[in-house]
């Protein structure tokens, strides 16, 4: 073989950098280099296909004073603000099955994480069948003599946001559960067994010894949770709802995806795209901080 | 005891909320629609009906969507394995200049949303005529999940010891023959983890599917059945929807059953190792 006569004559180092020439090539032509172009067309009015015109910040200015884009902004800020449940509900179910050697468990062990390998978009569609008025869940509602409760769940403007943050919620629940009862149980069972003698209760026995070690998951849980809410909420919004009732459901990247693709704003959708991702750098950079930082 | 007993309830309940939606979609794709509307919970009169929602489905591309689906992820996977595993046996192993800054700028990406790279890269692409093209976009798909990729590698081939790469280069192993002959074996199981990992996000993938691939003969899974469903809808015909959706669920519920013990600890290999 040719190179290994070369790499035997002479190796050197410059031999080590084909392993990754060429994901580096890719990485820099197709997300770096679109990415400050990005940065100079959210200052330009440009449709993709003539010049683009130089604005300044015309396109943020307007973003600031955009109704849509601050409706998007605020149903973002909802779905974020139900993260702590997408955080403490598995860690709670996991804290309750731990340890517990059922063969019911493990069969529910294996449900748990099944949601996982069906994409949102299947999701979306078989949620938004079991939330039309006449569908299942308002059956079962009847059924129960909760009637009152049963209303149309995707087409009002109050409850269309919660709907989608349950069917987001069903699909997470269970691989966060999974990754927790992971976590648990790689904890040192010394460690365990050495509070028990000193007689620490479970109350303590979580907070003090349980809680700092699962603190990587955690961090990990939340920012991947986060950076979900603002990333991937679009395959929910766009098959369940289409940003409606009016605009109850428009998220950011919904609001991007119109931008660009149905009216061909290209420069204001750049716009939108880097105002998301400073966004989400800033809540996860001081997440990070407020959840790593040392006593 | 009743702490025993509280458990496996909860267990049961749990199960039922994971499964439910699913038995309800293949309970009730059998039925008319007629038959839906008047009763969700019923049996299916004639089970047979299945068969004429399904052929209804040939028509709508289903399986056309799903080959090309599968197209696109074993060029994606074939990609992601090969390259992030070459550069992560680099980087752990290797020794050359400039190596943390490369790394660096390869796990950068992994805090990029599409959202901000995803227009000048449509338009370049579009440019290219480069649209509607499977290799584009699972060249799109890799390069997007390098990040991961490289990360999840080199801490894998970290752990190997490098006692081993040095024995055999006193034996006169280049550096590309201890990749091959003894870091690719052995990182066998990394290597498919992550692929796992890929043919879940990427199969299921939607927003850069639906740009990319705009033809209706390249159109993969995802993005089609968000057209099926958009299309029959109108009808309200949810019986043909759910026969839709249960083809479509086969393969990757035929992967999740083979490989559930390595996707949770896959996952959250990044947390982990830290």
């Amino acid at each position: 073989m040719k190179y290994n006569a070369l790499m035997n004559r002479k190796p050197t180092n410059a031999f080590n950098y084909l392993y990754f020439i060429i994901p580096l090539f890719l990485v820099i032509v197709i997300l770096y280099v679109p990415f400050f172009q990005s940065i100079y067309y959210s200052f330009t009015n440009w449709n993709g296909f003539s010049e683009p015109t130089f604005v300044g910040f015309k396109n943020y200015i307007f973003l600031s004073e955009n109704t849509h884009f601050i409706n998007a902004l605020k149903n973002n800020a909802l779905i974020s603000l139900s993260a702590p449940f997408f955080i403490i509900i598995p860690l709670i179910l996991a804290l309750l099955l731990f340890n517990n050697k059922s063969p019911l468990l493990k069969s529910a062990r294996m449900m748990l994480m099944l949601p996982y390998a069906i994409s949102m978009t299947i999701v979306g569609i078989i949620f938004k069948a079991l939330l039309q008025f006449d569908g299942p869940l308002n059956v079962i509602l009847e059924k129960i003599g909760l009637g009152f409760l049963a209303i149309e769940w995707l087409g009002r403007p109050g409850t269309a946001l919660f709907a989608i943050i349950m069917t987001a919620f069903w699909k997470e629940f269970g691989l966060s559960t999974i990754i927790y009862l992971t976590a648990l149980s790689n904890i040192n069972q010394d460690i365990l067994d050495a509070g028990r003698v000193d007689g620490v209760n479970r109350f303590q026995e979580f907070i003090h010894i349980i809680l700092p070690q699962l603190n990587p998951i955690l961090v990990f849980l939340v920012t991947m949770t986060l950076i979900a809410d603002f990333k991937t909420m679009f395959d929910y919004v766009f098959n369940m709802t289409a940003g409606g009732p009016g605009f109850a459901t428009e998220t950011m990247e919904f609001l991007l995806y119109n931008e660009a693709f149905k009216y061909s704003n290209m420069g204001f959708a750049c716009t939108i795209g880097l105002v998301v991702f400073a966004i989400v750098i800033i809540i996860t950079y001081f997440l990070i901080k407020f959840l790593t930082r040392r006593d | 005891m009743v702490r025993k007993i509280l458990i496996s309830i909860l267990a049961i309940f749990l199960i039922i909320i994971c499964i439910g939606p699913l038995i309800f979609v293949i309970w009730n794709s059998p039925k008319t629609v007629d038959e839906y509307t008047m009763s969700k919970f019923s049996m299916p009169k004639n089970p047979g009906h299945y068969i004429e929602n399904f052929n209804a489905l040939i028509d709508y591309g289903i399986f056309k969507y799903m080959l090309n689906s599968l197209i696109v992820v074993v060029i994606t996977i074939t990609l992601c394995a090969i390259f992030s595993s070459m550069a992560g046996y680099a980087f752990s192993k290797l020794e050359f200049k400039g190596k943390n800054m490369i790394f660096w700028t390869i796990i950068g990406t992994l805090t990029m949303p599409a959202q901000v790279f995803i227009i000048p890269l449509f338009v370049m692409f579009s440019r290219l005529d480069l649209i509607n093209n499977f290799f584009s976009i699972a060249v799109i798909y890799s390069t997007f999940s390098f990040a991961f990729g490289v990360f999840f590698m080199r801490s894998f081939y970290a752990g190997i010891p490098t006692e081993l790469c040095n024995a055999a280069k006193v034996d006169g192993a280049n550096s590309f023959d201890i990749y091959l002959k003894i870091m690719l074996p052995l990182g066998k199981p990394a290597i498919v983890t992550y692929s796992v990992l890929c043919f879940f996000v990427f199969w299921n993938e939607l927003f850069l599917s639906m740009i990319f691939l705009r033809d209706v003969n390249v159109r993969t899974v995802t993005p089609g059945m968000a057209m099926i469903k958009q299309g029959v809808t109108k009808l309200t015909d949810w019986p043909l929807i759910f026969s839709a959706v249960i083809p479509t669920l086969i393969i990757p519920i035929a992967i999740y059953i083979m490989f559930q013990n390595r996707l949770a600890s896959g996952i959250t290999i990044g947390a982990l190792k830290e």
